[in-house]
């Protein structure tokens, strides 16, 4: 049997492909973050809190540029738990006389932050692990299902609260890495599942036999097809990871002394007579985390409804 | 290849092609085990065998762009430039009877039968020697399969490929198959060309698998419900014959140059005694 | 089903062995000897050395680690340097505060948790599901020991409702008397830690039911003419249900987790308030036991509703 070539039975030529590559891409499928967007849009609640919550971090963020922290820390004698509302002080002083307002400008910065730099080490080690684990399955996976199981009977706050005092000299990025080290077991958990699932597909099989390398897989293939649920998870972490610090700041095995934190400001209200007599000295802080929180929190649940095409408000525009 | 659900059709395509760790027993190419994936590797195997997949939509991956999904086998082996990559998948879109502006869309935007086509489109990519098509038309309309068949008889063709094709619907299997092998219960028990299968099934499970094709003509319905209750009950009363102590189909045996059958073992030895005495008077 | 036991029994050794491992040098680590600032100020240094030598802090890890096992099976878990108390006794009494609250807070949870979850379930769509899932939003973002703060400052501090430290009152007399006192110092954190923990519960329940309640056999049901009532009794529940008991292991590692935060925020002189104080004090042999015994639980729990949901879920088993 005579042998063609590919070219020889068709009569597609290189004028085609010029008219074709000048075609833009219109009826492309909208991109996960697309439709997120779209559902933003039509969804006004969520795009206010959305607003309010980018434009309260930046405010943070700039904000505590101007703020001299070591000035601020230092204790004033004039300003006694100043009350609140006045000029100098307008949230108020603490038992140090310091700003309670300027305290959680950078308190927030920093509680922010961290929770920033957690969500991200944590969820892209938790995709990882759990991509991996659910690719592979088999002996890969049971090993990988071991040291998960054994991460998750850890006490996780006490061995946090012992590797705190233990660990020398730390400070935020430091304390950020020690806290990722346990909060990634959710992500991955979630991940796996969904990898699982994932790996059946037949679109793995056809790029096995293609010839693409396992890595190449995992990342290029199913992981776009998981984009969403990694978007979804990894808000509803951020605002998890805001308790994380806060909380263990609040028990005083946070940031070090003098890093002012929304946790060490809630702390403030361990003390009976501050809690009842000088309220401005915590309640900020902690009406500050709630809004925070139930914001991103309900970012999240917006973002997880656009995964589930049914319950989408956005008006697919086509 | 045929043979009812479970019986092993697609484990042994997957394990030919590699998706599938076989748990004993060699597959060669080229004088090597390709059961090894170094080895399949080294050969650049999955450029010579590729594969169809029997549910067109899982296959092609939702967030591909058609033409990244078919240039994805040329990416990995051929490394071709960018526009003559383009030009390839444009021809083979073309091969397969899909418009170009068909590049830029995804998956979804598709048909059944155009998304298979799709499949073929990027198996036929390298120009494989051989193409394993498991159950490519099952999941499609009537209508369509016969469009999709076509294609790959057409492609067959034109670029001489071999095809493994995968199957339990015999009357595709005539149309597209010339040799055939009858599986059941994780063994072959008959292989032959199509004459051999068709016109003269020798083990009972073909006899009956050949039986259950449904006729169309009303006239002789009797006669064939007849016929089909007639191997139903040989079937009763002989298969314990055609099957060893743990319910497997015996060792195939060579009953002519094409035709080799799982006969049980007196039978066999029946077989065999001729051929030595054709041998003797030759 | 004995095979699942058995397995799970067999991974629990190295977990064990690991998780003692790691708690015990972790408390190696920890910086100070633990009888600086809680002797004698005046002791000498050889005295201190003398100290040193009598409880073996000379020896290599290992050697002081495999004392330590040794003791550990002989139900010897060291003196507390801080109290001066076998860790033993210590915990017993703080572990029975600490168990009072978790079981009470767990009581609670599933006491709302079950209700809520199943007439959210049956009301799929409609207000009463709206307000529950909004309920489940709120108490789901919020950092839990804000709660408690917010909490006691309206309910203990304000209102005065509820005390605001400790686990019973010291006027408290007789048995009646004091069984009154212990729980109205556990109402308030057991009632904030149960209103704050019942997301799963009710998110698994309500997508549960709203499940059987377009499954093929609840329709068939319909069909057939049973009554709406009689499906949720007879077959919903009894399928959503027993999970959920099962479930119950699990959250001990959440009730510990948190008994630290709401232990600090009342006062109540539980295993997580000792905890705090081991840690101020480096109270090596305390905080050990303490990390060892909450990992323990942990493991204990995992491993009632492993074997609980195998008993349960027969897909769940492994051959």
């Amino acid at each position: 049997m005579a042998k063609k070539d590919i070219e020889d039975v068709t009569t597609i030529s290189e004028t085609d492909l010029a008219r074709l590559t000048k075609e833009a891409s219109q009826e492309a499928t909208p991109s996960a973050a697309k439709i997120m967007w779209r559902e933003f849009v039509a969804d006004k609640p969520a795009l206010i809190s959305l607003f309010i919550l980018v434009a309260f971090i930046l405010f943070v963020i700039i904000a505590s540029l101007f703020i001299d922290v070591p000035k601020m820390m230092e204790t004033n004698i004039m300003g006694y738990y100043a009350k609140p509302f006045t000029s100098q002080y307008w949230l108020g002083a603490d038992a140090g006389g310091r700003s309670i307002a300027k305290e959680l400008i950078v308190g927030s910065r920093n509680s922010i932050c961290i929770a920033i730099g957690l969500t991200v080490i944590s969820s892209t080690f938790g995709i990882c692990w759990g991509l991996i684990s659910g690719y592979f399955g088999g002996m890969v996976d049971l090993g990988m299902q071991r040291v998960y199981d054994f991460m998750m009977i850890i006490p996780m706050l006490m061995t946090i609260i012992v590797i705190v005092t233990v660990v020398p000299h730390y400070n935020a990025i430091t304390l950020t890495l020690i806290l990722s080290i346990f909060y990634w077991m959710g992500t991955s958990r979630l991940i796996r599942s969904r990898t699982l699932s994932e790996s059946q597909k037949d679109y793995v099989a056809a790029s096995k036999t293609s010839g693409t390398g396992n890595f190449k897989i995992i990342f290029r293939e199913i992981m776009p097809n998981i984009s969403s649920l990694i978007i979804v998870d990894t808000t509803l972490s951020f605002a998890e990871n805001i308790g994380v610090e806060t909380g263990l700041s609040f028990l005083g095995f946070g940031l070090p002394m003098g890093t002012p934190s929304l946790g060490t400001l809630i702390a403030n209200a361990n003390d009976p007579e501050n809690i009842t007599g000088y309220w401005w000295t915590w309640l900020p802080a902690a009406v500050e985390i709630i809004i925070l929180c139930l914001a991103i929190s309900y970012i999240g649940q917006v973002m997880r409804r656009t995964t589930n095409a049914a319950q989408r408000r956005g008006k697919d525009k086509k | 290849m045929v043979g009812e659900s479970g019986s092993g059709k697609s484990t042994t395509a997957k394990a030919i092609i590699g998706l599938e760790k076989a748990t004993s027993g060699t597959v060669t190419y080229k004088g090597k085990d390709v059961i090894q994936a170094e080895n399949r590797r080294k050969l650049h195997y999955n450029h010579d065998v590729q594969m169809i997949f029997q549910d067109s939509l899982s296959s092609l991956n939702p967030r591909k762009r058609i033409e990244d999904i078919i240039a994805e086998p040329l990416r990995n082996f051929e490394h071709l430039s960018k526009d003559a990559e383009k030009l390839r998948v444009l021809q083979l879109l073309d091969i397969v009877g899909l418009d170009p502006d068909a590049l830029y869309k995804y998956p979804h935007q598709f048909s059944g039968g155009q998304r298979q086509r799709i499949g073929v489109a990027r198996a036929v990519a390298t120009h494989p020697r051989l193409i394993i098509a498991d159950e490519p038309v099952s999941a499609l309309d009537l209508s369509v399969q016969a469009q999709v068949l076509n294609f790959m008889k057409k492609i067959q063709r034109d670029f001489g490929i071999s095809y493994l094709f995968i199957s339990h619907d015999l009357g595709v299997v005539r149309h597209m198959c010339k040799n055939i092998a009858i599986m059941n219960r994780g063994r072959i028990v008959e292989m032959g060309s199509r004459e051999d299968i068709y016109d003269h099934p020798m083990h009972i499970y073909t006899k009956r698998l050949l039986a259950a094709i449904p006729e169309t003509n009303v006239t002789h319905r009797k006669e064939h419900r007849q016929r089909r209750l007639e191997i139903e009950k040989i079937y009763q009363e002989q298969h314990q014959r055609y099957y060893d102590k743990d319910g497997m189909a015996f060792p195939l045996t060579q009953v002519s140059a094409t035709h080799a059958v799982a006969l049980p073992p007196d039978e066999a030895q029946q077989y065999r005694q001729n051929k030595r005495n054709e041998g003797v008077t030759i | 089903m004995w095979k699942t036991i058995l397995r799970r029994l067999l991974i629990m050794i190295p977990e064990l062995i690991v998780l003692s491992i790691l708690v015990f040098l972790l408390a190696k680590a920890m910086p100070g000897d633990p009888f600086t600032g809680t002797i004698n100020p005046r002791a000498s240094q050889a005295q201190i050395h003398h100290l040193m030598v009598i409880h073996g802090l000379y020896d290599p890890w290992y050697q002081q680690y495999w004392n330590w096992i040794v003791h550990l099976f002989h139900g010897d878990l060291g003196i507390s340097y801080e109290y001066q108390e076998p860790v033993v006794d210590l915990i017993r009494q703080r572990g029975t505060n600490t168990l009072w609250l978790a079981l009470f807070t767990m009581v609670l949870t599933y006491a709302i948790g079950l209700p809520l979850g199943i007439y959210a379930g049956r009301h799929e769509g409609k207000l009463q599901d709206t307000l529950v899932r909004i309920y489940t939003y709120v108490t789901m973002s919020i950092p839990f020991f804000v709660v408690l703060v917010i909490g006691i400052w309206i309910f203990g501090y304000t209102l005065n409702w509820f005390p605001t430290s400790g686990s019973i009152s010291s006027q408290a007399s007789g048995l009646g008397g004091s069984l009154i006192s212990r729980l109205g110092h556990i109402i308030l954190p057991g009632l904030l830690g149960a209103l704050f923990g019942t997301v799963n519960i009710v998110q698994y329940l309500r997508s549960e039911v709203i499940d059987a309640k377009h499954s093929d056999y609840v329709r068939t049901a319909r069909a057939k003419g049973v009554p709406m009532k009689d499906i949720y009794r007879h077959h919903i529940f009894r399928n959503s249900l027993l999970p959920i008991a099962a479930f119950a292991g699990y959250s001990i590692t959440g009730l510990l987790g948190g008994s630290i935060f709401t232990e600090m925020v009342f006062s109540y002189p539980g295993m997580g308030l000792l905890f705090l104080n081991a840690i101020n004090f480096r109270d090596y042999t305390v905080i050990t036991a303490l990390v060892l015994l909450y990992g323990f639980l942990n493991l204990m729990g995992t491993l009632l509703s492993d074997i609980a949901l195998s008993i349960v879920d027969p897909r769940v088993r492994v051959e």
